[in-house]
């Protein structure tokens, strides 16, 4: 296919624009915004229409876009030649699809031709508007916008996919997959596979449900014959228990007949009995009332009776008192008796007293100097006194004179002591001996008695004269005055003057006391009298109560325990006075119930042989018997015409004629078939309650058969969906491997070429794997182009769009080239080597090389 | 039954079902009906609860001013008359033989398996027959169930009360009489839509007349929205609303999406299921579109979808099959939902 020449009437900023194409190369040098891209896009819609669009945004709505800025009428014609023959599209755009219109001309007639209908694009190259604008038509942009992402399959993934994702397919097929997975997966998982179960489960359940009902079904088969059977057994038992009814009233009829005798039995002997009671009671019928009064009446007695037997019995005071009683009754010591008694007994105290006052020894001192000898006279010892003065004074002298004589020696051996001494002190200790002995001859020299005695008056010669003739004279005094002293026991070893004072002194005191001494034996005789008399008297006031006391000195204890006595017995005569008064009323009172009581009690046993308790019993007894059978006499024979009236036993009846059919025979019938029913009654309960159980379960069939068809239903779309999934899966693969194999080789041979043409010849090695992705070997190292600069990869993208486009358009015809300044980043060398290529590709294709810079062209 | 009920619903329904029933009893009750005549089905399945059964027993039993002439159908065949419970007095019902009643003057007459050829009647009698079963205009009796109105011609009937079909209809019998189909009270899925009640027979005059009432608690809808040219889900969503708008709340509705819908567009049946149970007491949507694919626009379109397409119109999938895997295929490589 080849273009001829254009024509733009209005079509973005282009107007009333016309453009010649010559074969192969065509370059078109315009500045940029001259609009390039336009006229690029005025050819595509020339050949394939303007696609319909509601997006707003000017890059997606390429109608939108172009639209004429200045008005008019929008849209062109396009010459063009297919093998010999040439037309003229004419094209105009309105603002929606259904305003375009559209006109071919075969130039040869330039009559309209239908050759190619509005998909002319299409018809032509065998391919539609987007795969045209993706092969054939090279902008800067495209090429740059690309630039990034250097495979292949990038730029087939434009091709592939009209979304502008590469990742789409792998995306959809994730999503297929995960969505076939939630159907099936492997090991019976997956949401088919649960329905399934489910449904298998649910599909054994109404199996057995209905197995269940069939089951049920046989048992309501059974109970309606059990039933019938039942109900057959029911009037058999009817009838029986109508036989069993008649037998029955003939004997209720028997049964009442004799019951009637029965009671009209009891009445005749309830009347005799009442009968019989009255007579005993010889017509007396006391009230209850009266018996109660009876009845107290007689415990009344008994606690009068009681209360005399208790006055009458005898306390420990009544005891004592008739103890004392024979003593004292009539002869009771008065009061005055007591005073009296009291009285003697004080005097008897007094007596005793004094007699004791007097009993007492009176203590006389020289008592023991006088027990044997009677004691001296003043005179005799007066006299004594005198002689001793006498022959003390004559030894005074002679003593006196001895003394002078005895000191001589006691000095000498004191001297001699005291000399001893200090030689003992100078010289030896020994001499200490000496001075002890010499001072102890000189101590006693000192210490040594005078005893002479000088005697110089009468009454030592008096003495003198009564001593033993051996005495010697100046001593007779002395030894005198020592006789007497030691006659009468005083010492005699000391001043014989003291002692014999003293020894006057106490016979003088003897004498006294035994003056004393009589007196007091005299007045002790007189109390002793008085005391005996006072005892007498009192013993026999004691004695004339029967008391009889030992002598003591006091009676007060006694006389006090009889004035207790007397006051005891006082009082218990008293008392029993009190008591035997209170008897006597008590007695009184026993009587005078008894003999209100008596009479009533002798009505009904004259000859006492009752007790009167036992007596009010059986008047009691009787009494409630005959009100019972008053009672009960009546009611019976009220009993009784109403039972003959109700029973109607007035008159014979039918039944009684009657022959009574076997009632045992019937009832042991009636038991069996009962026996036979309960049994058949209880199959029913129990065949109910099975049916019920079932009947319980089969109800649950429909809802389990909905839930079975719903699922059913679910499972039907699960795996429709699932092969669905499955199928687009399937052909999407199919469909990606397909247009990836179909063009494959062909792109491989045809970037190969295009890229060494690019590179002189000294391109690398390049491998073009089924996911279209370039790889180049340079300097024995694989490289992705990614790696390589600018320049390298816009020359491997441009080649990759020509390889596509020969591989797409090899076979059939092939459109334009439209170039739109692609090689902005290539370097002088490989702009030559770029021209050069478009010069050899110009004679394969016609080329439409939009460019800007003259340096480029 | 095809409804898709949720088990709780289907069980509100189903007890919905049993109250119209009494309520149509009490109604014949409180307006001096004489008789309610059941041509069968009065269950649609053999397994019914013994709650129901019990409920309907004792609600007859309860209207003892009530006839009940109840013929079993082939639905309900051995559920209420099966019972070992004695059956209420008022029920009256029929054998395989041809049973009748009188009820005044009026001759009630039935038969489980009717044969037309025994049918007799008295000409001078208000003749009603009770069948069940579907009627057949001609006289042939081939096939379960088939009433052959061509042979009842001429028997003296004045009414047919048919059951077996759940739409009220008429169809004439003979100069005397018409066979009539009351239809169920209820519908119970989306096979059984339109309007349901009962029919009211009157007799005046010795002559039989009757006029369809309608009853139904709830109605169940099937309506067609056309899709074609949608251009979002909300003009989706405003064109169903647009097609269930004067259909009462209370009811159920079956929205069944119809036309032609771009492969790549991805109709969102949950939402519009949605939409429509905020409105109706039950509501489901059945996408019935075609896609709109023209294989020829993929003919010359060298692209993964182009090839898709072709290989896809040239395999041997069923039509139906080629579109469902077209419209996945597009919409995989979208990265859309599905719709699978």
């Amino acid at each position: 296919m080849k273009l001829i020449r254009l024509h733009i009437e209005n079509f973005g900023k282009l107007q009333n624009f016309d453009f010649s194409f010559d074969e192969g190369l065509n370059i078109l040098l315009q500045e940029n915004g001259w609009g390039k891209s336009t006229l690029a896009a005025f050819i595509k819609a020339m050949l394939y229409g303007m696609p319909a669009s509601s997006k707003q945004s000017l890059d997606e709505n390429e109608r939108k876009k172009y639209m004429p800025w200045q008005g008019g009428a929008y849209g062109g014609s396009l010459e063009f030649s297919v093998a010999s023959e040439k037309y003229r599209i004419e094209r105009f755009f309105a603002a929606k699809e259904s305003g375009d219109s559209f006109a071919l001309y075969d130039l040869a007639t330039n009559c309209e031709s239908n050759r190619y209908s509005q998909r002319l694009g299409e018809e032509l190259f065998g391919i539609d508007a987007d795969g045209f604008a993706r092969t054939v038509y090279l902008s800067q942009h495209a090429v740059i916008a690309k630039g990034d992402n250097n495979s292949i399959t990038a730029k087939l993934g434009d091709l592939l996919d009209d979304v502008d994702d590469i990742g789409s397919f792998d995306d959809a097929m994730a999503a297929l997959d995960k969505r076939r997975k939630y159907y099936k997966m492997t090991g019976e998982r997956g949401r088919i596979a649960d329905i399934e179960r489910e449904i298998a489960s649910l599909r054994a359940q109404i199996e057995q449900l209905t197995r269940a009902e069939e089951m049920m079904r046989q048992k309501e088969s059974e109970l309606a014959a059990l039933t019938e059977r039942t109900r057959e057994i029911t009037t058999s038992i009817e009838e029986v228990r109508a036989k069993l009814r008649r037998a029955g009233i003939i004997r209720e009829r028997a049964a009442l007949t004799a019951q009637k005798e029965r009671m009209q039995k009891e009445l005749s002997t309830l009347e005799e009995s009442a009968r019989a009671l009255d007579a005993q009671m010889k017509g007396k019928h006391p009230t209850p009332e009266e018996m109660v009064q009876k009845r107290r009446l007689l415990d009344s007695i008994r606690e009068a009776r009681a209360r005399v037997n208790e006055i009458a019995s005898i306390g420990p005071q009544t005891e004592r008192y008739e103890i004392l009683k024979p003593d004292f009754v009539g002869k009771l010591p008065s009061r005055e008796d007591f005073e009296a008694m009291l009285s003697a007994n004080l005097e008897l105290q007094n007596t005793a007293h004094r007699e004791a006052g007097l009993n007492l020894p009176s203590e006389n001192a020289a008592a023991r100097h006088f027990a044997r000898f009677a004691p001296p006279t003043e005179g005799e010892i007066k006299a004594l006194l005198d002689a001793l003065a006498t022959e003390e004074a004559a030894r005074a002298a002679q003593k006196e004179k001895k003394r002078s004589g005895k000191r001589t020696p006691a000095i000498v051996f004191l001297v001699l002591a005291v000399l001893s001494l200090v030689a003992g002190i100078v010289i030896t200790p020994i001499l200490f001996g000496v001075a002890t002995v010499f001072g102890i001859i000189a101590l006693c020299f000192f210490l040594k008695k005078d005893t002479s005695k000088k005697s110089s008056n009468s009454a030592l010669c008096t003495l003198h004269s009564a001593l033993p003739k051996t005495v010697p004279t100046e001593f007779t005094a002395e030894i005198a005055a020592r006789d007497m002293l030691s006659r009468y026991g005083f010492p005699t070893g000391g001043n014989l003057r003291d002692g014999l004072t003293e020894l006057s002194l106490l016979s003088r005191q003897w004498r006294e006391g035994e003056a004393a001494e009589q007196k007091r034996a005299k007045a002790l005789q007189s109390l002793r009298a008085k005391k005996q008399q006072l005892l007498r008297e009192l013993q026999e006031k004691f004695r004339a109560w029967d008391i009889v006391l030992p002598p003591k000195n006091d009676y007060r204890d006694d006389i006090e325990a009889l004035r207790r006595d007397v006051s005891r017995i006082t009082r218990a005569a008293a008392e029993a006075e009190q008591r035997n008064r209170r008897r006597e009323a008590a007695l009184a009172e026993q009587k005078r119930l008894q003999a209100e009581l008596t009479p009533f009690l002798r009505h009904f046993d004259p000859d006492c042989k009752m007790k009167p308790s036992e007596c009010l019993d059986r008047i009691q007894e009787w009494e409630s018997e005959y009100r019972r059978l008053s009672r009960r006499i009546p009611q019976l024979r009220d009993e009784l015409e109403r039972f003959v009236a109700e029973k109607g036993l007035s008159a014979q009846t039918e039944q009684e004629n009657s022959t009574l059919p076997d009632v045992d025979a019937l009832s042991a019938r009636e038991r069996a078939m009962q026996k036979e029913l309960a049994e058949m009654q209880s199959r029913q309960v129990e065949l109910k309650s099975h049916i019920g159980r079932l009947s319980t379960d089969v109800e649950r069939l429909p809802e389990l058969e909905s839930t079975v068809r719903t699922l059913e239903e679910e499972l039907t779309i699960a795996r429709a969906n699932s092969t669905t999934i499955a199928n687009t899966a399937q052909f999407l693969e199919e469909a990606k491997s397909g247009l990836s194999t179909r063009y494959l080789a062909d792109m491989q041979t045809s970037f190969s070429t295009l890229l060494q043409t690019m590179m002189d010849g000294n391109a690398p090695e390049s491998v073009m794997d089924t996911s279209f992705k370039i790889k180049l070997r340079k300097s024995g190292k694989t490289q992705h182009p990614e790696s390589l600069s600018q320049g390298w990869r816009d020359a491997v993208q441009f080649c990759v769009r020509l390889s596509l486009a020969e591989a797409l358009y090899g076979e059939g015809e092939v459109p334009p080239i439209i170039l739109d300044d692609p090689f902005v980043n290539l370097d002088e060398r490989r702009l030559t080597a770029a021209k050069r290529l478009l010069a050899e590709l110009s004679g394969k294709y016609q080329i439409l090389y939009l460019v800007c810079h003259a340096e480029r062209r | 039954m095809e409804a898709n009920l949720s088990p709780e619903k289907a069980r509100e329904r189903k007890r919905e079902i049993l109250s119209t029933f009494s309520d149509l009893v009490r109604l014949a009750s409180q307006n001096g009906v004489s008789a309610i005549l059941i041509a069968g089905d009065l269950f649609d399945s053999t397994h019914i609860t013994k709650k129901a059964k019990s409920y309907v027993l004792e609600l007859i039993a309860s209207h003892p001013d009530l006839a009940f002439f109840y013929l079993v159908g082939n639905h309900d065949r051995g559920t209420l008359t099966s019972s070992t419970d004695a059956l209420p007095k008022n029920l009256y019902t029929f054998g395989d033989g041809w049973t009748s009643y009188s009820l005044g003057n009026v001759t009630v007459t039935g038969s489980e398996r009717p044969d037309a050829d025994t049918l007799t009647l008295s000409e001078h009698a208000l003749n009603v027959v009770l069948m069940h079963g579907q009627e057949r205009p001609g006289r042939s009796s081939v096939g379960e169930d088939i009433i052959p109105l061509g042979k009842l011609k001429n028997k003296h009937i004045d009414y047919l009360a048919l059951g077996h079909l759940h739409d009220y209809r008429t169809a004439p019998l003979d100069g005397r009489g018409i066979a009539c189909y009351s239809g169920c009270l209820e519908g119970r899925g989306f096979d059984e839509c339109g309007t349901k009640g009962y029919v009211l027979l009157n007799i005046e005059g010795g002559r039989v007349s009757h006029r369809f009432v309608p009853f139904a608690t709830r109605t169940l809808h099937t309506v067609e929205c056309d899709v074609t040219g949608f251009s979002s889900g909300l003009d989706l969503e405003e064109r169903m609303l647009a097609s269930v708008k004067d259909i009462a709340q209370k009811d159920m509705v079956k929205a069944v999406l119809t036309g032609t819908c771009p492969a790549e567009a991805t109709l969102d049946l949950t939402h519009l299921r949605g939409v429509l149970a905020e409105r109706f007491y039950f509501a489901k949507v059945k996408d019935e579109t075609r896609l709109s694919i023209n294989a020829e626009d993929y003919a010359h379109d060298i692209s993964l979808k182009g090839e898709f397409v072709r290989r896809v119109m040239a395999s041997s999938l069923s039509e139906s099959e080629k579109e469902r895997v077209i419209a996945c295929g597009f919409r995989a490589l979208a990265g859309e939902e599905l719709g699978l």
